[in-house]
């Protein structure tokens, strides 16, 4: 069964992304600010991260760095969600090694769909 | 008078016969009762005495027969049996008519008074009474008073027979409380032999009281054997022995003496019972109470006790104790994430990790949670350095948790005995600080309560990564020895050597960093590097056209050991093109130590891929010359230590010469190492070592210097 881990402070958002991806049948873990996010993901790697970018504590683009920086993390797809799409952020991102990226306010309809192109881009590369 | 006996019993037939003949009765006897009726019906009786239990017809139907016939029924009928003896019995045959009825065995003399008895108050009172034999007076009752004597008699046998009743009665009380008790019994005779025993283990009967002693768990063997010996009782002693079938049994046995009426013992009597499952059931309690349940390891109490333990027996033999303190990094989140169960697992699995990798003397318990502690007994600092880096790097691979892996990483703090503290209590906690230590470090890390230790252990460890980098990083070359043949100063071979420029500190003695790199398979690593740089050089001395003697390269200890060492060695002279008669694999007696088959198996493919074998250092320590023998080495160098004595002490120069006369005897090689003057050469030349090597001739040369000593060649 593949795993998701959803790094998200925000109830709410947190709620509606398991509840989409376990609608699609992925199994979820989660943590609510970055320390513990990145903490998991190397301790017991998932398949792939759904990572906000907005954190309380580390912002998402260190949790990104701290991730791909250990070697545990270096291949896991990380998809980031963020609300401000400015494309800086969008390129400093990807720089850091972000697989893929979505927009908020997501889509339930097609978040799927992106995150599953982003997890198959990873997998063909 | 006649008299019919009807008994089946030859022997009890046969004394009524002669019995009653003597007294002057004539006497007809028959086995059953059917042959006495037919012979009543025919003669006349008296007095018919018959058993109850006999074939085809017993006394009772004898009886019945008798009194249901007229001309029969006044015939007096005595029963005398053994067999049918209770008051019912009674009652029913006296109910059938006869008119005794007897209990065998009795007197003679009492059962032939019953019988004159019978016959004369059955008979007209002037009959003649007694034609017999029969001394005593003739006993002249009257019809009362006989009546008085029989009712005394009749009262008598049933008192008899009551008690008799009674007594039955109690034993079978006493049997089924037996039979209800799991407790057997035995008796011994007065050499304390067990000689009976009912129910009970098999094969307990094959000892003695003193054996069982010998075995006592619940008191001292002397003290049970002192109670034996004093005939005293003794009670619920705890002996174990093994049955027939080889178990080992335990059991709790009371006994009690037994005297003679003259006051002698006889021997014991008494009770036992298995308690070898109370026993085992007693020794699991005992495990869980000081065992934690989860990995079976020792738990804190029993860890106080180890530990305690431990450090005293370090202080009487002038030893040093480690006390390890391990936690595992993030336990709690995997037992957040993955939920009790997955922790309990990770727990379990790395115990597993850690105790793969101790020593078995190591003792390694569970204090809680995720914490262990582990005291290593008469251990070096080095060797506490090397453990906790070997576990450290054991925990790098993931653990396979429920399909998910889970990277568990482990934090270590050391405390040394006595050098930290001599207390255990302290110990314990300068262990405990120092893995908050490791922990603050960054965790996956190992600190040394002492910083001093924890000093020596991380330049230990920097000089490890240095290693590592010096690999990658091209820091390492090869020098090369010359080896001459001493008559003629002519190139017989080389020794390849390493050595290690460092971009900061420079040339590093091999000494230095070889020592640290034996610790680990970075000398595998090592060994390979220097075959593989020592063929390409060849190879292009080679192209060179140069002619290029035998090179010897340097195997450690650790690299024979390893399975891989036969593919290196094949692989790597023949990327190069470099035959295997070319090279000399030089090992130490010490790697030859250990007879580990992947040893024995690497010495002779190495022997049969077409290499020569030295055998470096030889007569430093442990020489054999067993390994001369067993392993077919080609080559011995002569220790430089014996080269460095030639000139100064005799003893170093018989050594060299028997050396020598060894070598030449089995056709071996010579080399005398570490010549650095002109007189050990020619002492070594004058012992018949004709090949030498060292700084007298030349020092290790680089690869650009060494060819001009090829060009010589």
């Amino acid at each position: 069964m593949t795993v998701a881990l959803i790094i998200e402070d925000n109830e709410n958002n947190l709620e509606l992304i398991r509840f989409i991806l376990e609608q699609a049948h992925y199994k979820t873990r989660f943590a609510m600010s970055g320390l513990e996010g990145v903490q998991q993901a190397v301790t017991i790697p998932p398949d792939f991260i759904i990572l906000d970018i907005q954190l309380p504590d580390i912002n998402g683009l260190e949790v990104l760095k701290r991730i791909r920086a250990h070697p545990v993390g270096r291949d896991i797809p990380i998809i980031a969600m963020t609300s401000y799409a400015m494309s800086g952020d969008r390129e400093r991102l990807l720089a850091a090694g972000c697989t893929s990226y979505i927009e908020k306010p997501i889509d339930p309809m097609l978040v799927i769909q992106q995150i599953e192109q982003a997890i198959n881009k990873k997998t063909i590369r | 008078m006649n008299i019919l006996v009807a008994e089946d019993d030859e022997n009890s037939r046969q004394l009524l016969e002669t019995v009653l003949a003597a007294k002057g009765y004539t006497v007809a006897s028959f086995d059953n009762g059917l042959k006495a009726l037919s012979y009543l019906h025919a003669e006349p009786v008296d007095l018919i005495i018959s058993d109850i239990l006999m074939p085809e017809m017993d006394g009772y139907g004898l009886c019945r027969a008798v009194k249901q016939n007229q001309s029969l029924q006044h015939i007096p009928i005595v029963f005398y049996t053994a067999t049918y003896t209770s008051d019912q019995d009674k009652r029913f045959a006296l109910s059938l008519g006869a008119t005794k009825f007897l209990i065998k065995p009795m007197l003679m003399p009492d059962l032939m008074h019953i019988v004159d008895e019978i016959l004369k108050s059955n008979q007209p009172a002037d009959l003649p009474k007694s034609r017999g034999l029969y001394r005593g007076s003739p006993l002249k009752l009257d019809k009362q008073h006989a009546d008085r004597v029989r009712t005394k008699l009749d009262k008598k046998i049933i008192e008899l027979s009551e008690e008799k009743e009674k007594l039955i009665e109690s034993e079978a009380r006493f049997r089924d409380f037996a039979e209800a008790s799991a407790d057997w019994f035995w008796e011994s005779d007065e050499h304390l032999k067990i000689n009976a025993v009912t129910g009970g283990p098999k094969g307990l009967s094959f000892y003695s009281l003193t054996d069982l002693a010998e075995a006592c768990h619940s008191h001292s063997s002397n003290e049970m054997l002192k109670t034996l010996q004093t005939h005293k009782r003794f009670a619920d002693y705890v002996v174990h022995f093994t049955d027939e079938a080889g178990k080992l049994v335990y059991l709790r046995v009371s006994g009690k003496p037994v005297f003679a009426n003259n006051g002698n013992f006889i021997g014991y009597r008494g009770v036992g019972r298995d308690v070898s499952e109370t026993i085992a059931l007693s020794r699991k309690v005992e495990f869980l109470a000081s065992h934690d349940e989860l990995t079976g390891l020792p738990n804190r109490s029993m860890f106080r006790q180890r530990l305690e333990h431990a450090v005293t027996k370090a202080a009487r033999e002038g030893n040093q104790v480690l006390l390890l303190f391990f936690d595992l990094d993030h336990f709690k989140m995997v037992n957040d994430t993955l939920g009790h169960e997955a922790g309990d697992q990770l727990l379990i699995m790395a115990t597993k990790r850690i105790t793969e990798r101790v020593r078995a003397t190591d003792v390694l318990c569970r204090l809680g949670g995720d914490e262990f502690v582990m005291i290593m007994e008469g251990a070096s600092p080095q060797d506490g350095h090397r453990l906790v880096r070997d576990i450290i790097s054991a925990f790098a691979t993931p653990f396979e948790i429920h399909q998910q892996r889970v990277y568990c990483t482990v934090s270590i703090g050391v405390s040394v005995y006595p050098d930290d503290t001599i207390d255990t209590q302290t110990l314990l906690v300068y262990a405990d600080l120092a893995m908050y230590r490791a922990k603050q470090n960054g965790r996956n890390d190992f600190e040394f309560y002492t910083t001093n230790l924890n000093f020596i252990a991380h330049q230990w460890l920097e000089m490890e990564h240095g290693i590592r980098h010096a690999l990658k990083d091209n820091q390492l070359f090869i020098v090369y020895q010359p080896q001459v043949e001493t008559i003629n100063n002519q190139l017989i071979g080389m020794e390849a050597l390493i050595r290690w420029r460092h971009p900061e500190r420079g040339l590093i003695p091999p000494l230095e960093f070889i020592k640290i790199a034996e610790q680990s398979s970075l000398i595998n690593q090592i060994g390979e590097w220097v075959l593989e740089a020592a063929c390409k050089q060849m190879r292009a001395w080679l192209d060179k056209k140069y002619s290029v003697p035998r090179v010897s390269i340097n195997i450690s200890a650790r690299h024979l050991r390893s399975e891989s060492l036969i593919k290196t060695l094949t692989n790597i002279p023949a990327k190069y093109e470099i035959a295997p008669n070319m090279l000399c694999i030089e090992i130490t007696e010490y790697a030859l130590l250990e007879e580990a088959d992947v040893v024995k198996n690497n010495m002779r493919l190495i022997k049969e891929a077409g290499f020569s074998i030295s055998l470096d250092d030889f007569g430093m320590g442990h020489s054999s010359l067993l390994y001369l023998k067993r392993w077919a080495v080609d080559e011995v160098k002569i220790d430089r230590s014996f080269v460095e004595g030639l000139v100064n002490s005799e003893e170093d120069r018989v050594i060299v010469k028997a050396i020598v006369a060894l070598g030449d005897a089995l056709g071996l090689n010579l080399v005398g190492e570490g010549v650095e003057n002109q007189q050990q050469a020619e002492i070594l030349s004058a012992s018949g070592c004709k090949n030498v090597q060292g700084y007298f001739y030349s020092p290790p040369l680089d690869a650009k210097e060494m060819e001009t000593w090829l060009k010589k060649a």
